[in-house]
């Protein structure tokens, strides 16, 4: 018998962030820093009381901020999601009513609501002549064109230790190759579970049976068809790439779908051909209508049979002003659309430590409870040219960092990390952004109790840590779909600034 | 001065009424400035109410969203973020196939049969290889296959069946059950059937040629190999140039099978034909020369051993298009030479059936019938007589052209490890060009030899030796229940990785099926 291989591990992740002074981030620094000076000139006039009141206030101001909240959000945090929860509330913006009553969207389609309502789906050819569905989104200096390919994993089980590090690898290069595409603005893999509706087994058996068949094999297959049909899930993988279509010269605007549709569907054939090796298995770019299918199963998981069948009898017929929900209400922490309830979770702790490549099985996993089970991965490349400022600047800022407190473990580590980072970096791994997003769908709410206490534990694998989307559940349920919504780039405040605080 | 002044300012008045004119316009321009502004946001708004915004129908239920909490993110190079891998979990598997059972990992449903995979493209050719220790279902695992099959309109076809284990079910089938022992029933070698005398119908010429010549080349090929069994040696080349002389000289043309003791009076009467091919001098020298031959087919004859089970005419011939099995328990087990003479005179009258029914079909311009031949047992054979080899390894070739499925069924590898490296390279390509093959619970020595024909994950080892694990014992009771590893198989088709599943019979199948019977006695 052969020796076990030590499992490869991974790591070295760091959150995006700012250092400042004694462990603050950059942003509260500068404001203790203004309202420091602010005291100093009080003093200077001999305005000590004011100077007092403004050090309690400050002080006090600082400390609630510093107290750690539950689930990474401090109190004013909590704060800030529920006034927006109220403020949606008052205007009535977290209802979506489509259709023709007219009462949420005059022109009585059922778009998808929200980010996505703008979004116009196309078919185009990439350059080998297969058809593809292309989401664009534009609008307010975001110009997006994503499109949608289907896998179908091969998985681990009863693969080789070495084989699993030699698909994770080409995964990674397939990683980096889209950080080296600078108008790749992000890219995504979710994979959904959902259980196995029995249809393609009904179908199997009633396509080939034959009327002149012995009484005894129809028995038996009737006795299959009886016992198989249930409990056994399914689990498809779908990737998005959502590619940048601002206009090159520099000017607002938008460079159009057909520019847009060639650029990609040149590019196409050799993404997909990166992804061979890499364990998504079978890929297969999705046309327009497996897109609208897929999206409206996803706003609606009791349709999943209906769809399913008309799918294999000629096609459903939807169209893209019908994909989304004909209702819907984002709750604070969750969001009913149709006929369903879901609610998403992000992680909001990156891995702390070391993790393996089969650190997300449990979380991948297909699990029969829910109607739908959806683990999106966002990747948001960070385009090669900026890598390098970016590990710099990282460099010295975890230097700034270690500098400012006296023994602190957790800085060395996070130098070492940044080191690490800038050597991967200048051996020519790509940088890039990662967030994640879990969605699940069940039938009524009281469902979801059990998915409260199962999440967390389903990625305790990873060392991440999840939390509940408050006050946004709709607009993470958007994202976490396979659509390509960058949600970053839909921010208002800009990310940059983020860092900061 | 006076009056260029008043000259001026009449002047002036023209201009002024000009400049009026002018401070008009301009203010008009501003205005419209100003009313085109209002017009324009007048026009947005109206196209607001028919389009969405960039964050949806700005309006009471209208759902339009901004995200309020930033997505937390991290940042990492791709050879680390790598490491959140996303398919470590496997999807489904194409719902193609008969259904086996359940996915032992995934609980998801497993399809699969050499039929239908191969007419779906996923394998290159319809032939799945069956390996495992005895007692662990690989007999279930075929019934599952013929029960669907026949309800698909796929014909089964069992040929020789040493146990009996489908006898049963192919009665339940409504199927054919040709006994064949000694005592039971006979066949003549050198008959093939009605069926290939019937292929002189085929129109085209060619064709019709070429499916006589292939029937010829078969019966040949057969005699050759039963006389090679009895002689436990390989035919020398003047001895199979007799057989084949003689056969052309008895019966040209498939219409008048001669029997045993026909062919060793055609021998023995040293007739001109047979002298020109073993250039014999003169009569002493001939007999010399078929000496060996002779004693062979003598013993195959009416004096022989075997009395009269290959020497009178077959006393039941295949019908086409029913499901079929060679039912030979009769045969003594202990008598290597005649289990393995039997066994491929049943495969090989049982695939002529097959081929001789495609020609027809072909020529009459009909869809051909599929046909699914089960071998089950196939290490008796291999170890019979190591002309079987051969034997086998044609049928499964002429098999593969006609599109025809086999089902093979063994114990382990070494069961195909033959006295010389050339035949078990021969025997190892039965599974090496199956594109489907299903391993049942296999003893950790046998990894090695599974190693050299396909590649074998660590994992799938280890999971095929756990199977082989003695079946638990009750203590209250004091019986042994059902193997770990009972029912259990890993599909694997060329070089991925292997999909482990759990076959379960149906109640029906558990009736006729004879294996059960066996477990019912480990219970």
């Amino acid at each position: 018998m052969e020796t076990k291989i030590a499992p490869n591990t991974y790591g070295n992740l760091t959150v995006l962030r700012h250092s400042g002074l004694l462990g603050l981030k950059a942003g509260p620094t500068i404001i203790a820093l203004v309202l420091i000076l602010f005291m100093i000139v009080l003093i200077a006039q001999q305005k000590l009381l004011a100077a007092g009141l403004l050090f309690l206030i400050g002080g006090s101001v600082a400390a609630v901020g510093l107290i750690p909240g539950r689930q990474g959000r401090n109190l004013y945090g909590r704060l800030q999601l529920r006034l927006g929860q109220f403020m949606k509330e008052k205007k009535k913006q977290h209802l979506y009513i489509a259709g023709p009553t007219g009462a949420g969207t005059p022109d009585g389609a059922f778009r998808l609501p929200g980010l996505m309502a703008r979004s116009e789906l196309t078919e185009q050819q990439d350059s080998y002549g297969r058809p593809f569905g292309l989401i664009r989104v534009s609008g307010r200096g975001v110009h997006h064109y994503s499109v949608v390919i289907e896998s179908h994993p091969d998985g681990e089980s009863l693969v080789d230790h070495d084989e699993v590090e030699n698909r994770v690898a080409k995964w990674a290069a397939w990683l980096s190759e889209c950080s080296m595409d600078d108008s790749i603005r992000g890219a995504s893999v979710t994979i959904e579970s959902a259980p196995d509706s029995g249809l393609r087994l009904e179908r199997l058996l009633d396509s080939h049976g034959r009327d002149d068949a012995p009484a005894f094999s129809k028995e038996v297959v009737n006795e299959i068809r009886d016992n198989y049909r249930t409990g056994a899930p399914e689990l498809t993988g779908r990737i998005t790439i959502t590619f940048d279509g601002r206009r090159l010269d520099g000017k607002a605007g938008d460079r159009g779908t057909v520019e847009m549709a060639e650029e990609i569907g040149n590019k196409l054939p050799g993404i997909l051909a990166g992804l061979g090796g890499t364990g998504a298995g079978g890929v297969m770019l999705c046309t327009a209508q497996q897109i609208t299918d897929s999206t409206r199963v996803a706003y609606d998981p009791t349709t999943a049979a209906t769809v399913e069948e008309l799918q294999e009898s000629g096609g459903t017929g939807l169209v893209w002003e019908e994909a989304g929900p004909s209702f819907s209400v984002d709750e604070f922490d969750l969001y009913r659309h149709d006929r369903a309830v879901s609610r998403s979770w992000t992680m909001y702790e990156g891995p702390r430590g070391m993790f393996t490549s089969n650190c997300l099985r449990r979380l991948m996993e297909p699990s029969t409870e829910a109607l739908r089970k959806r683990v999106t991965l966002l990747y948001r490349p960070i385009p090669v040219d900026r890598a390098t400022a970016v590990v710099d600047r990282e460099q010295r800022d975890s230097t700034f960092a270690g500098s400012q407190t006296r023994v602190s473990q957790r800085a060395q580590i996070r130098r070492a990390a940044a080191q690490k980072s800038a050597q991967e970096e200048a051996l020519g791994a790509g940088l890039t952004r990662f967030g994640l997003i879990v969605t699940i769908t069940v039938r009524n709410q009281d469902e979801l109790a059990r998915w409260d206490k199962t999440i967390p534990s389903l990625v305790s694998g990873a060392r991440l840590r999840m939390r509940p989307a408050l006050g946004n559940q709709a607009v993470t349920f958007q994202a976490g779909l396979p659509l390509g919504v960058v949600l970053p780039d839909h921010m208002v405040v800009r990310t940059g600034l983020q860092g900061f605080f | 001065m006076s009056t260029t002044k008043h000259h001026e300012l009449t002047l002036t008045k023209r201009e002024a009424a000009r400049l009026e004119r002018a401070a008009k316009k301009n203010q008009q321009a501003r205005k419209g400035r100003f009313s085109r502004w209002l017009q324009e946001s007048r026009k947005n708004r109206e196209a607001l109410a028919s389009r969405p915004g960039p964050r949806g129908w700005a309006r009471p239920a209208g759902g339009a969203m901004s995200p309020s909490e930033s997505l937390f993110e991290v940042r990492g190079t791709t050879v680390q973020v790598c490491g959140l891998y996303p398919f470590v979990a496997g999807s489904g598997l194409p719902v193609i196939g008969a259904p086996l059972g359940y996915h032992l990992r995934r609980r998801s449903l497993v399809c699969a049969d050499p039929i239908s995979w191969f007419l779906a493209g996923i394998i290159s050719n319809p032939s799945a290889f069956i390996l495992g220790q005895p007692g662990l279902g690989k007999t279930s695992l075929v019934h599952r296959f013929i029960s669907v099959s026949a309800a698909w309109g796929y014909i089964p076809m069992i040929l020789a069946d040493s146990r009996p284990d489908y006898v049963l079910m192919v009665e339940a089938l409504n199927g054919q059950v040709i006994s064949f022992s000694p005592g039971k029933g006979h066949i003549n070698p050198m008959d093939l059937g009605p069926l290939a005398a019937s292929l002189w119908e085929i129109e085209d010429p060619t064709h019709r040629e070429q499916a006589i010549g292939e029937m010829i080349g078969r019966r040949r090929s057969l005699i050759t190999g039963l006389t090679a069994m009895m002689l436990g040696r390989a035919l020398r080349p003047h001895e199979s140039s007799v057989i084949a002389q003689s056969l052309v000289s008895l019966d040209p043309d498939l219409r008048k099978p001669p029997l045993m003791h026909e062919l060793i009076t055609f021998i023995k009467t040293r007739p001109d034909d047979l002298r020109t091919v073993m250039m014999a001098t003169d009569d002493r020298d001939y007999d010399e020369r078929v000496r060996d031959l002779l004693d062979a087919l003598i013993s195959l004859g009416p004096d022989g051993v075997y009395g009269d089970m290959f020497s009178k005419p077959t006393t039941a011939h295949i019908r086409p298009g029913v499901p079929v099995v060679f039912d030979i328990s009769g045969v003594n087990e202990n008598d290597a030479i005649l289990t393995a003479a039997v066994q491929s005179l049943c495969w090989n009258l049982g695939s002529a059936t097959v081929s001789a029914e495609q020609h027809l079909a072909v020529a009459a311009g009909r869809p051909r019938r599929t046909y699914l031949l089960v071998m089950d047992e196939l290490w008796r054979v291999l170890r019979a007589s190591e002309e079987m080899v051969h034997f086998i390894d044609t049928i499964t070739r002429l098999n593969r052209g006609r599109g025809i499925a086999q089902v093979m069924v063994t114990h382990t590898m070494n069961d195909l490890k033959l006295s010389s490296a050339h035949l078990t390279a021969t025997a190892w390509g039965f599974v090496e060009r199956s594109s489907m093959v299903f391993l049942g619970g296999l003893a950790k020595g046998e990894m090695g030899n599974l190693r050299e024909v396909f590649s074998l994950s660590q994992e799938e080892m280890e999971l095929l030796s756990d199977w082989t694990a003695e079946a638990p014992v009750d203590y209250r009771t004091g019986k042994a229940g059902l193997r770990p590893g009972a029912g259990n198989f890993i599909l694997k088709t060329g070089k991925q990785a292997g999909t482990p599943f759990h076959t379960e019979l149906t109640s029906y199948e558990f009736f006729v099926s004879d294996t059960n019977r066996d477990w019912e006695m480990i219970k």
